[in-house]
Parts: C-alpha cells; structure tokens; sequence
C-alpha cells in the first residue's frame, strides 16, 4: 500500500499515463471498427472474430442454403459436373465459397455496368476494380483465361466448350436433415469459349 | 484517485500479473506451435489480379496481388524470426518482425475476398508478449546476459490485461452480430443451420455433424444457441478478473473442440490466445527434465547457429513443404491441438470446481465452529 506521502517516481507516472491511454484507444477504436465494417465492408487488420450471422431459417423453420455448382460441357456434348471445392482446390477450403461468390455469382439484373470515380478508382484501385468487376454482366478476359487453364488442367484430353455456374436452393424443413428431393433454382452465369 | 480508477488501475497493472518462467514456457509452446502453421498463402499465386478483392486496410491502395517471390520472401523471414522467437534470440526483434511479417503475409492473402479471424491472435500475441518479457525465460538473450532478467520474477503488468481486453472485445464482435441476426429468436435453430450449411454447401460432411444433426430436440439446438451467444459474451464482461476469465477460456476450448469436430473449422489461434492468460509456470515443476533439458541445448547455441537453423529450415519449408501441413480437408494438428486444449481446460474445471465445493464445506464447518 502506498502512503500518502509516499513520493511517486515521475517517470514511472508518465508510463502509466501512456499505458492508461494505449487501453483508452484500444477500447474506442471498437466502435470505429464495427462502423468502418458496417458502412464499408470488414478491416483487415480489426480485433474480430467471425460472426455467422444469421439463422437462414424462415418463420416455418425451413432451412434455405445458397451453394453453386459448375456445369462443364464439352464439344463431344457430353457433360460433367464440378464443385466449388473442385473448381478451386488450390485455395483452402474456407475461401472457395468466397470466391465462388465474388467472381461467378449472377451478373447483375440491370444491364449497366457500374464505373468506378476516377477519384476512387485511382487512390483505392483494388476496391473500386473488385466492384466494377462483380457488376459485370460477362466475366472479364482475364479470369475467363484462368477458368479455360483451370478446364485444361482438370480434363486434359476434352475440349470444353462452355462452364455454367448454377446457382441454387438448398431446402430443408423443419427438423429435416435430408434436403427436399429438388433444388431450387436461383440463377446462372454461363462463360463460353471460343 | 477514486474507486473506479483504483479498480482500473488493479486491472491494468495488477490482475494479469505472472511469473515470467510460465510466459517463457507460453513463448515456447507459441512459437512451436508457428512453426508447424507456416508457410501460408503460397497457394495466392496462382490466381490473377482478377480474383484481387481487398478488405478496407494495407491492399486497398494496390489495383492486384505482389510478384510471385513475395509470399515465399515474406514467409521464409517469419520462419527465421519463429526460430529466432523461439530460441529467445533477440527476442523483442524476432517477435515484432514475425507479427508484421505475418501481417503483410495475411493482408494479400486475405485479398480474394475472405479474412480468416481465427489468425488475427497471431498478429497481435507476440507484439504484446514481447512487452510482457516472455524472452526473459527460457532464451538465449537470458542465456547472453547471465541470467539478470531472470532476477526479477514477475512479468510486465499490462501487456496480459491489453491481450485479455482485446480478446474479450474481438469474442463480443462474434455475439453482437449473432444476438442481432436472429440467433435467440425462440422458432430459429442457427447452429443446425449453420452445421446444415456446413455439411451440404462447404462440404464438411463427418461422422459427428451426422450424429449431431439427428437430434431433433428443438430445446437442445436452442440451447446451442444461447450457449453459443453467451460464451462469446462471457470473456468481455469477465475480462476484469483473471480467474474469471481463465474459467469462461476453459469453457470456450471445450466449444471449440465441438466447433472442430463437428464444423472441422480449428481455432487454434484463439485457443493460443486463450493459453497466454493461464499460468504456466505450474508446468515447470511437472516438466523440469524437459526445460531443463532446453536450457542445456541453449548453452550450446549461438547466434550463428540458430539464424543458420532458421534460414535452413525456411528454405526446407518452402522446397520441400512443412510435413506437418497435410493436404486433408480435416486438420489433424489442429484437433489435436483443440482435443488437448479441451482436456487440459477439462482437468482445470474439474480442479476448480472441487477447489470451490472445498472452500464451501470448509467455510461451513468454519460456520458452525464459531457459531
């Protein structure tokens, strides 16, 4: 215990003033972090933690799961069909949903494609070119060239002629661990190759 | 100085306070433990600059991913400054050079559209342990400067209270956007759904999701729920008192270990986290021939010989790959590292739980004694 007479070091004070402070920010940068991730999308780096969010569960207690698969056919007319996990095994699994929905997801139901500011576009380039490119109504060359390597390296003797992304429903009911017998179609976006 | 700030002024420099042998000891198991996690992102290369989509931070102000040689770059360096880390060579250097090295590693990788929280506890853990002195025990820098750090028993003050606090606030951002999506509304059942999720759309199908998934109890899946909310809840309002804390850590390895079996998704980095407000200085007397046996191998080190272990192991890692990264969809480390964390968390609910019901009785008798 310290008497109050007791002399304190002046220097050991201030370091405890900045300590005091560094705990000060630490605790207000959290309402600035949950609005930057609100209003703009999620920081790297934030003191975070993955929120699963959501319940995907209507009034009813029906399950609605959003997955995509890839239709891949060849010019022999025949068919396969791949999945996410296949399509971009070379990334950890925990992204291939990610990536699924940034670069197949549907174009979007309004024919104009968004330009970003000049402004925008030249001081946070990869943000504004990430946006344009999900606002494309076809794929851009360069991702359509990875996906014609990516159909070489899975089928090395076939010829694909197109890959369509289909996007679906996945639907179970209440307490139902199996999924009702259809999938509900969402949408798809179809890439061709010449 | 009133009350209140007398009570913050105990949390910051007082509660967290722990013997420095345990935080060396915490810096061993930490840098092991780094060791079998890197090289990470190598795997980006392989994707053009279409696929670059940044989050709000370091990458946004780039238009697509480095050169081919920086991931490789970048990890062999955090390999060398793991290795420095963990033989306490320059230690302060090592782990602030790993925790940025690692942070760049993760923001491009972290630039196709996904963060994984999990690994953000690798960043911020050694900068704050540095600060605390974990390279006062147990090193090389102990070692080089006979033994003075070790004169003084106990750790930095505040660098634990920061960690637990940043902890607790980053668990709170896991149950905010739960308690405000529907996760404790009576008719939904989030945890099925997000297992159901798992299981059919990312493909985790295992023996204990299927297991899991056949209970149709609508109490127990809402149970899960709350559960859930209010173990992610629990470390910010325990964080002012450490024993608090160390039960709702102990608890939450017991919910990873279910998370990993069920999910397959390893928290390791949290659990590693979590590990930083235990004391391990009660392992030293059960595993004394072990760290002594680590003080010997030190005597023998040198400067020389552990930044050319480090540079070698790098370059196996980064030829050869790190063996104990297996391409497997369920991560065999991890749950090891989760069912142990959820053992050892066992054994200290147990032991808290008897120490509890003793002080009881003992209060009891104590009662009736002077009564």
């Amino acid at each position: 215990m310290i008497s109050p007479t007791a002399t304190v070091d002046p220097n050991a004070e201030r370091k405890r003033a900045k300590i005091r402070l560094l705990f000060a920010v630490v605790i207000l940068l959290q309402p600035v972090q949950y609005l930057v991730a609100s209003r703009f999308g999620e920081p790297y780096p934030a003191f975070m933690m993955p929120g699963f969010s959501g319940t995907m569960t209507d009034r009813d207690g029906t399950v609605r799961l959003t997955n995509v698969k890839c239709k891949v056919d060849f010019r022999d007319g025949r068919v396969e069909w791949l999945s996410a996990n296949d399509l971009l095994a070379q990334a950890p699994d925990s992204y291939r949903m990610s990536i699924m929905f940034h670069m197949f997801s549907l174009p979007p139901a309004s024919g104009a494609e968004w330009q970003p500011p000049a402004f925008e576009a030249r001081l946070f380039p990869g943000l504004a070119f990430a946006r344009a490119r999900q606002a494309q109504q076809e794929l851009d060359p360069e991702t359509k060239e990875w996906l014609k390597t990516r159909m070489e390296t899975l089928y090395p003797s076939r010829k694909v002629e197109a890959v369509t992304f289909v996007w679906y429903e996945i639907i179970f009911s209440a307490n139902q661990t199996s999924p009702e017998a259809a999938d509900r179609p969402i949408g798809k976006r179809e890439v061709r190759f010449q | 100085m009133t009350a209140n700030l007398r009570g913050l002024d105990h949390f910051i420099f007082e509660e967290y306070r722990a013997p420095k042998a345990g935080l060396g000891i915490y810096r061993l198991l930490f840098s092991t433990y780094v060791l079998t996690y890197l090289p990470k992102h190598l795997w980006v290369s392989t994707f053009p600059n279409s696929f670059f989509d940044p989050p709000i931070g370091l990458t946004m102000f780039f238009a697509g991913f480095p050169g081919a040689y920086f991931f490789p770059l970048v990890n062999g360096l955090a390999i060398l400054a793991a290795v420095c880390m963990l033989f306490g060579y320059r230690t302060r250097v090592a782990s602030i050079s790993f925790a940025l090295l690692l942070f760049s590693c993760d923001a491009w990788g972290y630039s196709l559209g996904k963060i994984v929280h999990r690994d953000i506890t690798l960043v911020f853990v050694p900068i704050l342990m540095q600060f605390a002195g974990w390279g006062d025990t147990y090193s090389l820098d102990s070692r080089r400067r006979g033994g003075r750090f070790e004169e003084e028993e106990r750790s930095a003050d505040w660098p634990l209270a920061l960690l637990a606090l940043i902890v607790g606030m980053a668990m709170m951002t896991a149950a905010l956007p739960k308690v405000t999506s529907g996760w404790l509304d009576p008719h939904a059942h989030a945890v099925r759904a997000h297992i159901l999720s798992n299981v059919f759309v990312s493909g985790h199908a295992n023996w204990f999701a299927e297991q899991m998934l056949r209970i149709r109890s609508g109490v127990f899946w809402k149970l899960c729920d709350y559960g859930t909310v209010s173990i992610e809840a629990s470390f910010l309002l325990t964080v002012v008192r450490r024993r608090a804390l160390r039960i709702v850590c102990a608890v939450a390895c017991l919910f990873h270990l279910a998370i990993t079996l069920t999910m397959q998704i390893a928290f390791v980095g949290n659990i590693l986290a979590y590990a930083a407000v235990a004391d391990w200085s009660v392992v030293e007397s059960r595993v004394g021939g072990v760290l002594r046996m680590w003080n010997r191998i030190l005597n023998k080190m040198s400067a020389p010989v552990i930044v050319g272990a480090g540079a070698a192991l790098a370059f196996a890692y980064l030829r050869f790959g790190n063996p104990v990264q297996l391409p497997q969809q369920w991560d065999p480390l991890g749950t090891s590292i989760c069912l142990l964390s959820a053992l050892v968390a066992g054994g200290f609910l147990v032991g808290s739980v008897r120490d509890f019901a003793s002080n009881r009785v003992k209060r009891g008798i104590s009662f009736f004694r002077y009564s």
